[in-house]
């Protein structure tokens, strides 16, 4: 059974920016004369998504995420295109609309700040109007597997990023929106935290059919969570489809990060290259096409007398680079 | 709908226990300025040997000015200042993501802010003020009548607040709008002095802007028994204003909401 959650044709947005070159005489200028610059933050995008998905939506800083998911959550107005979620245009009729749908932005938060994130949680109880037995249940139940049931009585301003970044998550799913934006949600959160994060956004998507449209730039989160991947670059969407194509085609480099004792000398492998010399370390690009990772840091460490290696996925521009050289060839 | 507002009302009540002490020291600053009009118009009635200046005896006259601060208080609105301050740091978003008019939102936390103020601040300066500077409380009817207007007030003076606030969809930062708008307010509604000390011509325009309405026409619901006439007449006033305005903010804010680009998320 699939259902469409999300519906976008063609949407465009762009702003309109002032801006002025440095100096004071400059400043002096832009009274009475500002330069105006428009900047297209979408081009003209397409998806939809089904009920049930997890959909990792990655491209780097300024491609159009944010903005994607602002104008999917009724905040902002697009200047063209047609968006249809859970059956509302989101920016008409908001307040209607964002009862379905839960956001979680991990550059603000939503509780109140000077008060106990609970106070927020029974803020939400009464705006979303949970029956208080249901609120009661799901709390505790996303209390205990984000492990806050310490923090939820400090003061939000007294919580650690993590922390408030659980319970902020907490808050924008105790009203089981059928829905949920997370734009950048493990920031912040430790390696432990993290996994139980994910566990936890897994957990709400097999038991309630919860879909999630989730901006990240830890390509961890996208491997754990998501089917598939939407890359998004200057305002265009790049690539819409399975994690797994991407891995199998464009994530077929890792980047090695070495240092040694000493100066190494005389490193040579087939399939890798170079990418920086430091003084005691060596940033080592491998094509795991040609060869393995296994085999470069057996040779690594056979040869030289290796500190500490540290071993980073394909960053994500090299990804879209790819998938535009092969869109040319 | 009851729900969400009262929801509403509460958290605002709940932040404004946090900062109470800032509540404190209002309740030390405005006897003492109760204190420093008292003896500057004292001077002033003792130096011109008059005992009645505009209308106005030297009793009913500190009376004024301590009612002043009570209807200051409870009409207070500060809502222009959130918008400034959500807008340049876009914090505006979070408020938008959850189900319930902004308009509606704002007003509620700001009268659980209210709330919290009219018992430890309002109340108690007006126990001081009738110990100390012997303020009359008006009859049972008119302290009805008083609260009523008061009320219209309070959400009068907040649209006008709001009103301001919204520019900051165009201007982000309007810390000098405000400040006008605070001086102009306070002035044309009679915060500084009693509008009976103006000329005759500038009380009739006075009658037909919204700002006595705010503060002078109400304390005087207090100073003086008013007939029923007079009392429909201030409140029509107060309706009247009130309805030009929600045109005006719905108008401005179908306008606004699609300026907002919601910043830094």
């Amino acid at each position: 059974m699939t259902q469409n959650i999300i519906e976008v044709k063609n949407l465009k947005k762009m702003y309109k920016t002032h801006e002025r070159e440095p100096g004071l005489i400059n400043a002096a200028k832009s009274i009475f004369k500002r330069n105006y610059r428009i900047d297209y933050a979408l081009r003209g995008i397409n998806l939809s998504i089904n009920k049930g998905e997890i959909v990792g939506f990655i491209g780097p800083n300024g491609a159009g995420k944010s903005t994607t998911i602002k104008i999917l959550s009724g905040i902002l107005y697009p200047d063209e295109g047609e968006v249809n979620v859970l059956g509302f245009v989101p920016w008409k009729e908001r307040v209607k609309y964002v009862q379905n749908i839960g956001v979680v932005f991990g550059q603000k938060t939503q509780l109140w700040w000077d008060l106990p994130a609970i106070d927020t949680f029974e803020l939400n109880k009464d705006l979303y109007k949970i029956p208080k037995e249901v609120f009661k249940r799901r709390l505790k139940f996303m209390m205990k597997v984000m492990n806050v049931e310490r923090v939820i009585k400090k003061p939000v301003r007294d919580l650690s990023l993590g922390e408030r970044m659980k319970c902020q998550t907490i808050a924008a799913l105790l009203h089981k929106p059928k829905l949920v934006f997370l734009d950048e949600p493990t920031i912040g959160l430790d390696v432990v935290a993290k996994e139980r994060y994910r566990n936890f956004i897994l957990e709400t998507n097999e038991r309630f059919g919860t879909t999630f449209l989730i901006t990240t730039h830890d390509m961890q989160d996208v491997e754990k969570l998501c089917k598939r991947v939407i890359i998004i670059n200057h305002g265009k969407i790049v690539y819409d489809g399975p994690l797994k194509e991407i891995k199998e085609k464009y994530m077929t480099t890792k980047i090695l990060d070495v240092k040694f004792d000493g100066k190494p000398v005389g490193f040579k492998c087939k399939g890798c290259i170079v990418l920086k010399r430091g003084r005691c370390g060596l940033k080592i690009k491998v094509d795991l096409s040609k060869k393995k990772i296994r085999d470069v840091i057996d040779y690594l460490i056979g040869e030289f007398e290796v500190l500490d290696i540290n071993i980073q996925d394909t960053p994500i521009e090299e990804i879209i680079q790819k998938i535009y050289q092969e869109k040319n060839d | 709908m009851i729900k969400k507002f009262l929801a509403s009302l509460k958290i605002g009540l709940k932040s404004a226990v946090i900062y109470r002490f800032h509540f404190y020291v209002g309740l030390v600053t405005a006897p003492l300025t109760l204190l420093i009009y008292y003896y500057l118009w004292k001077s002033i009635y003792g130096f011109s040997g008059q005992t009645i200046i505009n209308g106005f005896s030297f009793e009913l006259l500190v009376s004024y000015y301590a009612i002043n601060t009570i209807v200051a208080w409870i009409v207070y609105s500060e809502v222009d200042e959130w918008f400034e301050r959500n807008i340049l740091n876009g914090e505006l978003t979070v408020d938008l993501i959850i189900p319930i008019h902004l308009f509606p939102y704002y007003f509620l936390i700001h009268q659980g802010f209210n709330i919290f103020c009219l018992v430890v601040e309002t109340l108690p300066f007006l126990f001081i003020a009738t110990m100390v500077f012997n303020i009359q409380l008006p009859g049972v009817g008119m302290i009805l009548a008083f609260i009523v207007g008061l009320l219209l007030a309070l959400l009068l003076n907040f649209m006008i607040a709001y009103l301001v606030g919204l520019g900051a969809f165009w201007l982000k930062r309007i810390t000098g709008m405000r400040r006008a708008k605070n001086t102009i307010v306070m002035f044309l509604a009679g915060g500084i002095l009693p509008l009976s000390f103006f000329p005759i011509w500038f009380q009739k325009i006075s009658e037909f802007l919204p700002f006595q309405y705010i503060r002078n026409s109400i304390i005087n619901i207090w100073l003086y028994p008013q007939s029923l006439v007079e009392l429909l007449k201030i409140y029509f006033m107060q309706l009247f204003w009130i309805g030009i305005f929600w045109l005006i903010i719905s108008f401005v804010w179908k306008k606004a909401s699609k300026k907002f680009s919601g910043v830094g998320v």
